[in-house]
C-alpha cells in the first residue's frame, strides 16, 4: 500500500465507524463523482499528459504496462513482458482483449500508437522513451492464434525501455478516433459519466460508474462541499513533503539560442529567483527546479545568482505558452515582466497545447513554456529532457553509455550525472514541477496512485452512507 | 514460577554427547538446523555463555515439557562443543537448581526459562558461581566469580509452536482459559486468493495449500513447500477479479481449485516424493466447499470477489444462499453438521447446513471466518478477523460456536450471535483474508492458518495454535 492510500485510510478509520459500513473486503459499486479543476483533455494520450488530464485518460486507456508507485512494472495489455538478450524485448499480449466497441486489440495497433509520437503531425517529446527501439524493425510475431507477440529490437542495450512503455502517453488508443483505448473504465451511454469495464484484465474498478465534471478550482473546492462531488483533482493541495506523490509533471522555459541571445540564461537567473516563482505564481503541490531533473529524481543544487549582464539591444521575443494551463499564463507575465528591464521585449502567446507541440516540433517560437510528464526513472527523464531542449542528436551519444550499464543503480547515478552536466549547454531552464492536488470526502477510501504519482480511481472504495 | 512450570523442567544425560545430539536435531527437522528458531536461540544463549566456568549446570523450564526437553538438547550439544562440560539439572525451582547443581560437583550454573510469546521465542534467565568458600561458614556467600544476565529471543516458527501445543481438552473453554501463541509458517510471494487445509499424505495432518493469482502451492504443516504449480495456462478470466480471489477444496487427497483470475479451475493431486501436482482435469465450477462428503459447486459473481448464491452438488442437490457471499465453513460434528457463512454486505450466518442458512444474524462479519475446533472437545469454535477494512492492525478473536438451535433462534435481536469471546490476539503487519482449521494429528486441538496480506503486495502463512497458559 503506499503511503497516501495509508493516509486515507488512516483518517478514516479514525472517525467514528459504525461497524456495519465496515467490511473486510473490499465494496464494490456506487457512483464515485469526480471534479477536475481544468478544461477537457485533448483525446490524444501524448497531449493529455498534466497529471489531471493523464489520470483520467488513463481510465479509460491504459499503457501496455503501469508503474505502482515502488516503481515495479505491471503488465496490463501485456500479459508478460521479457527481455531476449539485451537488444530485444518481447512483449505478449493478453489474448482476447477488446475495446468497448467489441473491436479486438492487436499489436499492430500497439505499433500504430507508439508510431504516433514520431509523426509529423503529432511530433512529442515522448517519442524520446523509444529512442533505443528501431521502428523500422518493431514486428509482429504472433505465436499462435490465441496469443500475439510483438518484438522491440533495439539498436543499442537500454533496460529502461520496458518501464518508459509504462508512460500515460503511450497509451493505447485504435486508430479511430471515436475508440478509446482499454481501461478499467469505459465511456457510458450518458454523457460525462463512465461506468466500469468487466472485462479489463486487472479487474473491474470497485465502483460501478465514475461521474466526471470539469470546473474551475473554485467551482471543484464548491462541488467537494455541497458533497456534490466526492473526489476533487486540481485544487490546492499541501507543498511536497516526504509522504506527497512525486512531482514529475515539470516545466521549462525552452528557448531559441539564435533568438533570445548568448547571455539570456545568464539575464534570466540574474533576475528571476525560481524559488520565488513557484511559491507566488504556481499552486501547490509544487516544488522549484533548479536540475535538469525535479527534485523526485534528483537533488536540487542551489544556485547563485550571476551578475546582472548590461542590456544589450533591444530584442522582441514571443513566449508561447500552454493556454489550458493558467499557472503559466501567471508564470509568463511574470517573466516578462523581470526581464524587461534588460531589453527583452515579450510578447505572450498563448495556445492550446496540441498548437504548442507543433510549433515545438517545428523549432517555430523564440520562447515556449514548455510542460512534460516525466517518468519516475532518471535515464528516461533524460531522454525526454534532452528531446525538449530540441537536441535530438545528443540521444544517439548519451543514451547507450548509459543503457550500457546493467545495475539501476548506476544507470541512475549516471544518468544524474549527465544531467547536471548537459544543463548548462541545453536551451532549457528548469521552473518548477508539479504533482497533482487532490482532496477526496471520507466517504471514499484506498484512494491510491501509481508509480507517476496519479490517482488510481479504479482502487477506489466508496463506503456506504 | 507455577508447579506447572516447574513439572515441566527438563533434564538429559550429557553422556549423550553433542555428535548424537546433533543428529537428533536434524532428523527433527529436515532443514538445516540453523534455519530453526530453537536452534538459533540456543546458539545465542551458547554464545553467552561462552564464560562460565565448566562444569556448567543447565536448568531451562517452559510451559510445555517437550520445548523445555528439546531446548535443553540443543543448549547441552552447543555448551558441549564449547567444552563447557554442560550437566542437565531437574529440580522443583530456580532456587533449589542452584542446590542441586552444587551437589552434582557443577561450578556455575545457569537458569533459564523459555516462552512463546506474540510469536517470539524468548529464553531468558541468569549464570550464577555455585563455589562457594568453606571459610564463609553457614552463611554460603556466593564467590565473587563472573555471573550474567542471559536472554535471546527470536521469530518462532511452526516447529516451536508445535513444541509449545497443548494438549486437546475434553470441556468447553470459559473465556481466558484459551491462549493462542503464533509463528510463521511460510512467505508467498503474491496476495493469496484462496487457503485450504487437507490431509494430502495420509499422516494424519493437514498440508496447507494457497491459491495467488498466478499459482498453487502445498505447504507441509511445518511450512516445508511440498509442490508449487503456475496456473496461468488454464486461460485468463474474461471478467477477472481486481483483488485475488478464488477456492480450494480438498477432499480424499484430492485438491480442486479455481481463482477468478482464470478462465477455468483444475483438480490436482500431490506427490509428495516427487514434490509436484499432478493435474487430473479441468473443471468449469467453482469449488466452493465440501459439506461432508457431498462437494459444493458454485460460481464467482463476474468480476467481484465473491461467490454467487446458486450452489449445486453433483448428486443434483441445489441451494439458494441469501445472497453473494466471501467464505463458506462446515464443520461436522457427531449431532450434525454446522455451516457458518460470510455474505458480502458484511453480514454472517450459520445453521445446520446450506438449506438452514435463512437469516443473517450479525452485521459485522469478516470475510476470515471459519468453524475450528480450536481447544480439540470435538466443537467447533468461531474464528474470525477484523470486520473492518484493512485496519491498522488486523486480529484474531475465537468465539465460542453458538448452539445449532439459534440459527433458527429470534429469541435474541443478533439472531444468537456470540458475544463471549474465549481470545484475541493481532496480526501483525497486514490483514488476513482467509483464514483455514488445519489438523494437527491426533489428541491435539486444530491449529488456526491464517494468511495474510502484506502492504509490499507479498503474503504470509501464519499459524496460531493453542498452548498452555
Amino acid at each position: 500500500m503506499n503511503r497516501a492510500m495509508l493516509a486515507v485510510i488512516a483518517a478514516s478509520s479514525a472517525l467514528p465507524c459504525d461497524d456495519s459500513l465496515a467490511a473486510s473486503r473490499a465494496r464494490y459499486g456506487g457512483n464515485l463523482r469526480l471534479a477536475i479543476a481544468a478544461r477537457p483533455a485533448d483525446a490524444n494520450p501524448s497531449l493529455a499528459d498534466a497529471p489531471w488530464d493523464a489520470a483520467l485518460l488513463s481510465l479509460t486507456a491504459k499503457p501496455i504496462c503501469t508503474l505502482d508507485d515502488g516503481r515495479r512494472i505491471h503488465p496490463v495489455l501485456a500479459s508478460e513482458i521479457s527481455w531476449q538478450g539485451a537488444i530485444k524485448l518481447q512483449i505478449a499480449l493478453r489474448p482476447g482483449l477488446r475495446f468497448h466497441d467489441d473491436a479486438a486489440l492487436n499489436a499492430k495497433e500497439i505499433l500504430a500508437s507508439w508510431s504516433r509520437l514520431s509523426q509529423p503531425s503529432s511530433k512529442s517529446p515522448y517519442r524520446a522513451l523509444l529512442f533505443a527501439a528501431r521502428p523500422e524493425a518493431l514486428r509482429v510475431a504472433s505465436a499462435g492464434a490465441s496469443q500475439q507477440l510483438l518484438e522491440v529490437p533495439l539498436t543499442f542495450a537500454w533496460p529502461d525501455l520496458a518501464a518508459s512503455l509504462c508512460h500515460p502517453a503511450l497509451a493505447i488508443k485504435a486508430a479511430a478516433e471515436s475508440r478509446a483505448g482499454i481501461g478499467p473504465f469505459k465511456p457510458s451511454s450518458n454523457a460525462g459519466e463512465l461506468e466500469a469495464n468487466l472485462g479489463f484484465p486487472l479487474g473491474r474498478p470497485f465502483v460501478d460508474r465514475l461521474s466526471v465534471a470539469f470546473t474551475d478550482e473554485r467551482g471543484a473546492a464548491r462541488r467537494l462541499a455541497l458533497r456534490q462531488a466526492q473526489v476533487v483533482f486540481g485544487t490546492a493541495g499541501q507543498r511536497p513533503s516526504a509522504d506527497s506523490p512525486p512531482a514529475l509533471y515539470a516545466t521549462y522555459l525552452a528557448f531559441r539560442a539564435e533568438r533570445v541571445g548568448a547571455d539570456f540564461r545568464q539575464a534570466f537567473d540574474a533576475s528571476i529567483d525560481r524559488g520565488d516563482l513557484t511559491r507566488f505564481f504556481v499552486p501547490a503541490p509544487s516544488v522549484a527546479m533548479n536540475a535538469l531533473l525535479p527534485p523526485a529524481l534528483m537533488p536540487q543544487p542551489a544556485i547563485q545568482r550571476p551578475p546582472v549582464p548590461a542590456p544589450g539591444v533591444r530584442r522582441a521575443l514571443t513566449l508561447t505558452f500552454d493556454q489550458s494551463l493558467p499557472e503559466q499564463r501567471l508564470v509568463a507575465e511574470r517573466i516578462q515582466v523581470k526581464l524587461h528591464d534588460l531589453k527583452y521585449a515579450i510578447a505572450l502567446r498563448p495556445v492550446p497545447r496540441a498548437q504548442l507541440r507543433a510549433a515545438w516540433a517545428s523549432g517555430d517560437f523564440d520562447l515556449m513554456l514548455h510542460a512534460v510528464l516525466l517518468p519516475p526513472f532518471a535515464a528516461p527523464a533524460l531522454a525526454v529532457a534532452i528531446e525538449l531542449a530540441g537536441a535530438r542528436e545528443l540521444l544517439s551519444a548519451e543514451l547507450p553509455a548509459i543503457g550500457a550499464l546493467v545495475d539501476a543503480g548506476e544507470r541512475e547515478r549516471a544518468a544524474l550525472e549527465r544531467a547536471r552536466a548537459l544543463l548548462p549547454s541545453l536551451s532549457l531552464i528548469p521552473l518548477y514541477s508539479q504533482a497533482i492536488g487532490i482532496q477526496a470526502s471520507s466517504e471514499v477510501i484506498s484512494l491510491g496512485q501509481d508509480g507517476y504519482g496519479l490517482p488510481a480511481l479504479d482502487d477506489a472504495i466508496l463506503l456506504p452512507q | 514460577m507455577s508447579i506447572r512450570a516447574v513439572r515441566a523442567a527438563a533434564w538429559l544425560a550429557v553422556a549423550m554427547g553433542p555428535i548424537a545430539l546433533g543428529r537428533l536435531a536434524l532428523s527433527a527437522d529436515p532443514r538445516p538446523p540453523e534455519s530453526t528458531a530453537l536452534v538459533r536461540v540456543s546458539k545465542s544463549v551458547s554464545a553467552q555463555l561462552s564464560d562460565a566456568e565448566p562444569p556448567l549446570a543447565v536448568y531451562v523450564v517452559a510451559g510445555s515439557a517437550e520445548l523445555a526437553r528439546s531446548f535443553a538438547t540443543l543448549l547441552i550439544s552447543e555448551l558441549a562443543a564449547r567444552n563447557l562440560a554442560p550437566l542437565a539439572i531437574s529440580a522443583p525451582s530456580a532456587e533449589a537448581a542452584e542446590a542441586g547443581a552444587r551437589s552434582r560437583g557443577a561450578r556455575s550454573l545457569v537458569r533459564l526459562q523459555v516462552a512463546l510469546s506474540n510469536g517470539v521465542l524468548q529464553a531468558r534467565g541468569d549464570l550464577i558461581s555455585t563455589w562457594v568458600n568453606f571459610w564463609s561458614g553457614q552463611a554460603g556467600a556466593r564467590s565473587g566469580r563472573p555471573a550474567a544476565v542471559i536472554y535471546a529471543s527470536v521469530e518462532a516458527d511452526a516447529q516451536v509452536l508445535a513444541l509449545a501445543a497443548a494438549a486437546a481438552t475434553s470441556a468447553p473453554l470459559k473465556a481466558g482459559e484459551l491462549q493462542l501463541e503464533t509463528a510463521k509458517l511460510a512467505d508467498l510471494p503474491t496476495w493469496t486468493g484462496a487457503l485450504a487445509a487437507g490431509d494430502l499424505n495420509g499422516d494424519g495432518a493437514d498440508e496447507i495449500v494457497a491459491l495467488t493469482n498466478d499459482e498453487i502451492l502445498a505447504f507441509s504443516s511445518d511450512g516445508r513447500l511440498l509442490a508449487r504449480r503456475d496456473h496461468r495456462g488454464l486461460g485468463d478470466s474474461p471478467v477477472p477479479c481486481r483483488e485475488p480471489f478464488g477456492a480450494i477444496s480438498i477432499q480424499s487427497r484430492r485438491i480442486a481449485y479455481f481463482s477468478a483470475a482464470r478462465r477455468k479451475g483444475e483438480v490436482l493431486s500431490l506427490d509428495a516424493a516427487g514434490g509436484e501436482f499432478r493435474s487430473l482435469g479441468a473443471v468449469n465450477e467453482v469449488p466452493v466447499g465440501a459439506q461432508g462428503q457431498t462437494q459444493i459447486w458454485g460460481s464467482f459473481v463476474p468480476g467481484r470477489s465473491a461467490f454467487a448464491p446458486e450452489l449445486w452438488s453433483a448428486g443434483g442437490e441445489r441451494w439458494s444462499v441469501p445472497g453473494p457471499f466471501w467464505m463458506l465453513s462446515f464443520f461436522s460434528v457427531p449431532n450434525g453438521p454446522r455451516a457458518l457463512i460470510a455474505f458480502a454486505d458484511g453480514t454472517a450466518s450459520w445453521g445446520s447446513g446450506l438449506g438452514d442458512l435463512r437469516r443473517r444474524v450479525t452485521t459485522n462479519a469478516a470475510a476470515a471466518m471459519a468453524l475450528i475446533d480450536v481447544d480439540g472437545d470435538g466443537e467447533p469454535e468461531l474464528v474470525t478477523t477484523s470486520s473492518r477494512y484493512r485496519p491498522e492492525a488486523d486480529e484474531l478473536r475465537v468465539l465460542p460456536a453458538p448452539p445449532q438451535s439459534s440459527a433458527r433462534s429470534a429469541s435474541t435481536p443478533d439472531g444468537g450471535a456470540p458475544s463471549q469471546e474465549l481470545w484475541r490476539g493481532t496480526i501483525q503487519g497486514g490483514w488476513a483474508l482467509q483464514l483455514v482449521g488445519a489438523r494437527a494429528g491426533a489428541g491435539r486441538p486444530d491449529q488456526i492458518v491464517v494468511a495474510v496480506w502484506m502492504p509490499d503486495g507479498s503474503a504470509q502463512l501464519r499459524v496460531f495454535r493453542r498452548v498452555a497458559p
